[in-house]
């Protein structure tokens, strides 16, 4: 009797034990936000991490309704509200101030910019008093530097109009750089058409910046002094358009885009002063497997201490293909897809303080039901080492 | 690797039990008061899921709709088979320590829907586990005790043919394999197209080990030489079935049928019965076995 409690005991403690599992990344989950109304379909803008790791999500609901939504840094539902229709057409980015985020809508009257605050801790979103009277038809709301904002609008008479905002958010100058504008309704064609994104953004600490808008000669990516002063320039035939850009610096950036329906991606764009590049001297590596009205979209990172450049696009099969490059060498680090057999759009992608991304995506589920998508790739699977 | 050492201490418990008759020469012979059986078993489950923390990849835009998306989890189509060998060894009138190695097949099944105005979105999600079981367990039969000098007595004891019993003990699951069939169909207009099926392997989305408990009742009945013992027993999960480590790294399932499933526990109502035969005989050229 015994030996055989003895093995008894040797059974349990052999059970019990658990050998130590290779390691699996957990930081990662896949989301995807549904309503039960079929016609509400979803057209998600921006995405930026909350300060308890979660994710404030902003997007455009049906009829151009402004739609925030707050999950958890596991991809759960936080909380989620619908503004009222007085505000509509959202545009990114999501910006953090203070404590509070902010993004701009428009006025349903007259497309007036107005500042929208994101109460995270109260879960409110309610308009500011900050109105850009005389500047409509917001295009997209950035940071120039860690103090200040820059909002892109498209004036009726004028063009695009690039405006600095100060930290309390107040208009320090405004500048517009055509001296005769595009009808404003190919402006809604183009928002409402998911191929091209306007985005703004400064880098060196603001003392540049730059915007993309559709200008008199077609699409361009301009580049601007801190005072809003052009000094640079990339555009190509009304055709061609720049898709995304991000700034790596050494007057050098990462972007996207097409030329003559051929999609590109150039790791190191060189700029200078006063350039006016041709898009079709960009060069680049040509993306053969890219939907060439899809969105695409840089994330600079760092990953493991390394600068890293990702690239997002949609595939022809209806994927999120992402590659990884090494800044330094160009090298690529790894590439995988998200997606099946549901069509799935990036619409923005951002670095994760733990050194993942998060990719925000529109899902058309079953042909129809037209759906926000979050998912989160840890680090490990952007190295390649799970 | 933990199966192996499992197989092998399971090999020496029973070597152990078989080792050679004590000495005769002691009064009260201990070789006539214990004795081994082993057995077949075989049987029907009917498994439960207990949910311990709800996981989705579909959720709503709006908490008031939470429950629309909800797995649920269904009744129907849980139940599988259970079948495999039994060893006891009866050191006791009423006492028995029991163990064994046994195929526990589990099934389990969900749906999950998007439901719509026109059209209804459902995927369902069908399981089916296998697991070795090595259970350890008492029994205690419920008999009166005879009091007598076995090795003294002139005449064969009188060992009831029907005793009934109640048993509980520890389950020790190891996991063989896992599969899951997925389908999705889409529903309008009363009209219903399955426009997505496919099978897939789901062994590591859950943990190799787990453990549980179990309570039951039975009979045992005398049929000559052998014992057949028709038992219910309810088992339950402690652990996790889940491997909460993996539960995103599966992409057909994540990227299609947008599933990843949740931490839980399994419950199941189980009927078995076993054909035990004794292994310890007062003479092994009539086959009389020790009846204690």
């Amino acid at each position: 009797m015994r030996s055989l409690l003895i093995i008894v005991l040797v059974f349990l403690l052999v059970a019990c034990s658990d050998k130590p599992e290779s390691f699996l990344p957990n930081e990662k989950f896949n989301s995807i936000f549904e309503n039960p109304s079929e016609g509400v379909n979803y057209e998600p803008l921006d995405i930026i991490q909350t300060e308890d790791n979660g994710y404030l999500i902003l997007a455009e609901s049906a009829l151009d309704a402004v739609f925030i939504m707050k999950i958890t840094s596991l991809g759960q539902l936080a909380w989620s509200t619908t503004m009222p229709a007085t505000f509509e057409n959202p545009v990114a980015d999501l910006i953090f101030n203070e404590g509070k985020y902010y993004f701009i809508a428009s006025t349903q009257a007259d497309q007036t910019a107005t500042l929208i605050e994101v109460d995270d801790f109260n879960q409110s979103v309610t308009p500011t008093q900050r109105t850009y009277v005389g500047y409509r038809n917001p295009l997209a709301f950035g940071r120039m530097n860690p103090e200040n904002f820059l909002l892109l609008n498209y004036n009726d008479t004028t063009g695009p109009v690039l405006s600095k905002i100060q930290s309390g958010f107040g208009q320090e100058w405004a500048r517009r750089y055509d001296s005769t504008a595009i009808e404003i309704d190919a402006i809604d064609e183009i928002r409402n058409n998911t191929s091209a994104n306007f985005f703004v953004g400064g880098f060196d600490n603001g003392e540049n910046t730059y915007f993309h808008s559709l200008r008199t000669n077609g699409y361009a990516l301009t580049f601007t002094d801190e005072q809003g002063i052009e000094t640079g320039k990339v555009s190509g035939t009304s055709e061609d358009k720049v898709i995304s850009y991000a700034y790596l610096g050494n007057q050098a950036g990462a972007i996207n885009y097409v030329v003559n329906g051929n999609s590109f991606f150039q790791l190191a764009m060189p700029l200078q002063n006063n350039d006016s590049i041709s898009l079709n001297q960009v060069g680049g590596e040509s993306l053969i497997d890219k939907t060439e009205n899809d969105n695409a979209q840089i994330i600079n990172t760092e990953v493991v201490a390394t600068a890293n450049i990702i690239n997002l696009y949609g595939t022809v099969d209806g994927r999120i293909k992402w590659t990884n490059y090494a800044v330094g060498s160009g090298s690529i680090q790894q590439i995988d897809y998200v997606g099946g057999n549901d069509p799935l759009k990036v619409k923005k992608a951002i670095g994760t303080r733990d050194g993942g991304i998060a990719i925000l995506a529109k899902i058309t589920i079953a042909g129809s039901r037209e759906r926000i998508a979050v998912q989160k790739i840890p680090r490990e699977e952007l190295l390649g080492i799970n | 690797m933990k199966i192996y050492t499992t197989l092998i201490l399971w090999t020496a418990f029973m070597l152990n039990g078989f080792s050679q008759p004590p000495s005769d020469k002691l009064k009260k012979n201990p070789y006539k008061n214990s004795q081994w059986y082993i057995g077949l078993a075989a049987g029907v489950n009917y498994n439960t899921v207990n949910v311990i923390n709800e996981y989705s990849i579909i959720h709503a835009t709006n908490r008031l709709d939470d429950e629309l998306y909800r797995k649920d989890y269904t009744l129907t189509n849980n139940i599988s088979a259970t079948y495999g060998l039994k060893l006891m060894y009866q050191f006791e009138q009423r006492f028995v320590l029991g163990s064994g190695l046994l195929i526990n097949e589990l099934r389990f099944n969900y749906n999950q829907e998007l439901p719509g105005n026109t059209r209804t979105v459902v995927f369902q999600h069908d399981h089916h586990l296998r697991y070795l079981d090595l259970p350890i367990y008492f029994r205690f039969m419920i008999r009166q005790v005879n009091s007598r000098m076995w090795n003294r007595s002139w005449k064969k004891p009188g060992v009831p043919p029907i005793i009934p019993f109640v048993q509980g003990g520890l389950n020790f699951s190891f996991l063989i394999n896992a599969n899951k069939e997925v389908s999705r169909s889409v529903i309008e207009n009363d009209f219903e197209v399955q426009d997505l099926s496919f099978s897939e392997d789901v062994g590591g989305l859950l943990q190799s080990t787990t453990v549980g408990a179990f309570i039951g009742f039975g009979a045992r009945f005398k049929l000559g030489n052998v014992y057949l013992t028709p038992q219910l027993n309810i088992r339950r999960g402690f652990s996790n079935v889940t491997n909460d480590e993996t539960r995103y790294t599966n992409d057909n399932l994540t990227q299609n049928a947008y599933d990843v499933f949740d931490d839980k526990s399994f419950t199941s109502l189980e009927a078995v019965v076993s054909i035990l035969i004794p292994l310890k005989y007062l003479s092994k050229r009539e086959f009389i076995p020790v009846e204690i």
